[in-house]
């Protein structure tokens, strides 16, 4: 039996840094024992716990595709007292690191099917959901689903993550992209406006449709509002949560939701299943 | 991480919607011709002024706990978040009052779009306190809508003076 506690040993094949602040860096992991690599599968929404020696471990959401299992991209903010984060963007390509995962829910991607689907996302929360829009949109999936809209936010063109993967699949016809940056900016030519009010006034149709929403907590408050104006009901939102977590595998209680672990029994839920959960969220 | 509204945050918009409420008043009472109409107007901004003061007041109340941010906030995005949102609703900041309210509208009917604007607020306080999740949080929200309410019934009071 894998023990759950002993990280894999990934190597840093590259380093992407996602903007002008220099503070928003894709990391690519490779795993340095190509077996890890086979048996490594997840699902968009998941994560992994990133650990450097002598310094820490923390959560991570996957950022690459599902459908592509040879490296694994996560993309960290690095926070000014962030021990880890800090840690990780000063690392070097060809460093080792410690890897445990996957973890968590993921999202419904089989309830997916057959619905539309309208990605809410601001912010560095926008890892998960481009995982999960790189696995709608390959090839051997894309059919499987209707609509796919894609409403992403961020407060200037600078902090635009993944801005290649957006202008990519902006050229292709079975895919929306919708962007807002918070206030106007020369040579921008999307949205002007913060993410709730920019969302209203889009007013995507909610029938048949499941919103997943990620974002900073005031962004995803503030949309959920909208999205229940617009119609959604709260068995078709679809949120990621963040906890301070742990052990990542529901043994130590760190990040329990009334009765729920957000390491295991999350971190996505539908909204109805949030309104279910007792105590502050 | 909290994706619900807290007290603060709720009352925080209660002030942006006074405010902007005030601001539309103001405009609308440069753009009507009658002195009767643009002196109600004038009064229902002072009112949305006495109204903002109400909410400050009902923040500044506020335990610690129902103040402190929940999350890491250096730039005040939560703050930004709050007032481009509450700018959508009841005194949409889009509007023109120009467009609603012409140079010959008269006091009864002034009064009557105020009331539905106070109407607007109660429905979209109460849509909110299905956002809210500690039962303290939910009580304040409760008093929000009770203040609103009660503008409505100085309003109509006002109204049926005039009638």
């Amino acid at each position: 039996m894998k023990n759950p506690y002993l990280p894999i040993p990934v190597r840093l094949a590259k380093i992407t840094s996602e903007n002008e602040a220099e503070d928003l860096k894709t990391f690519d992991l490779a795993f340095v024992d190509p077996e890890d690599a086979k048996a490594f599968k997840f699902v968009a929404g998941q994560f992994a716990m990133i650990s450097i020696n002598g310094i820490g471990e923390a959560p991570f959401g996957i950022a690459s595709s599902p459908m592509n299992g040879d490296i694994l991209q996560f993309t960290v903010k690095r926070y000014p007292t962030g021990v880890l984060t800090t840690a990780l963007h000063d690392l070097s390509v060809d460093q080792v690191l410690g890897l445990r995962g996957p973890f968590g829910n993921g999202y419904p991607v089989k309830g997916l099917e057959s619905k539309n689907i309208l990605v809410v996302g601001g912010g560095f929360a926008l890892t998960t959901l481009r995982s999960l829009a790189s696995y709608v949109l390959h090839e051997n999936n894309r059919a499987k689903f209707d609509k796919f809209t894609m409403f992403v936010a961020a407060r200037n063109p600078g902090e635009m993550l993944y801005k290649k993967d957006l202008e990519e699949w902006s050229k292709r016809d079975d895919i929306e992209i919708v962007q807002t940056i918070d206030g106007p900016a020369e040579g921008w030519k999307g949205k002007v406006g913060y993410a709730a009010p920019v969302l209203k006034e889009l007013a995507p149709c909610a029938e048949n449709t499941y919103a997943i929403v990620c974002g900073p907590p005031v962004m995803i408050k503030t949309c959920l509002f909208v999205l229940f104006e617009l119609g959604f009901p709260p068995e078709r939102i679809v949120t990621s949560m963040e906890m301070k977590m742990k052990c990542g595998i529901g043994k130590c209680g760190r990040c329990n939701i009334g009765s729920k672990y957000v390491c295991k029994d999350g971190p996505v839920f539908t909204y109805k299943q949030l309104q279910e959960l007792s105590g502050e969220y | 991480m909290s994706i619900r509204f807290s007290a603060d945050e709720i009352l925080e918009m209660a002030e942006r919607i006074e405010r902007n409420g005030a601001k539309f008043y103001r405009l609308a009472a440069e753009i009507v011709k009658d002195p009767g109409g643009r002196q109600v107007l004038l009064e229902l901004a002072a009112m949305e002024d006495r109204h903002q003061e109400t909410f400050a007041s009902m923040r500044a109340e506020l335990g610690d706990r129902e103040n402190e941010a929940a999350v890491f906030d250096p730039d005040s995005e939560a703050a930004l978040n709050l007032g481009a949102m509450a700018d959508g609703y009841v005194f949409d900041q889009k509007d023109d009052p120009s467009e609603e309210l012409n140079a010959q509208i008269n006091s009864r009917d002034i009064l009557h779009k105020a009331i539905g604007r106070e109407k607007d607020a109660i429905v979209f306080f109460v849509g909110l306190k299905n956002f809210v999740g500690v039962k303290a949080d939910k009580d304040k929200v409760e008093a929000i809508i009770k203040e609103e309410m009660s503008h409505i019934t100085l309003l109509s009071n006002q109204l049926a003076r005039l009638e």
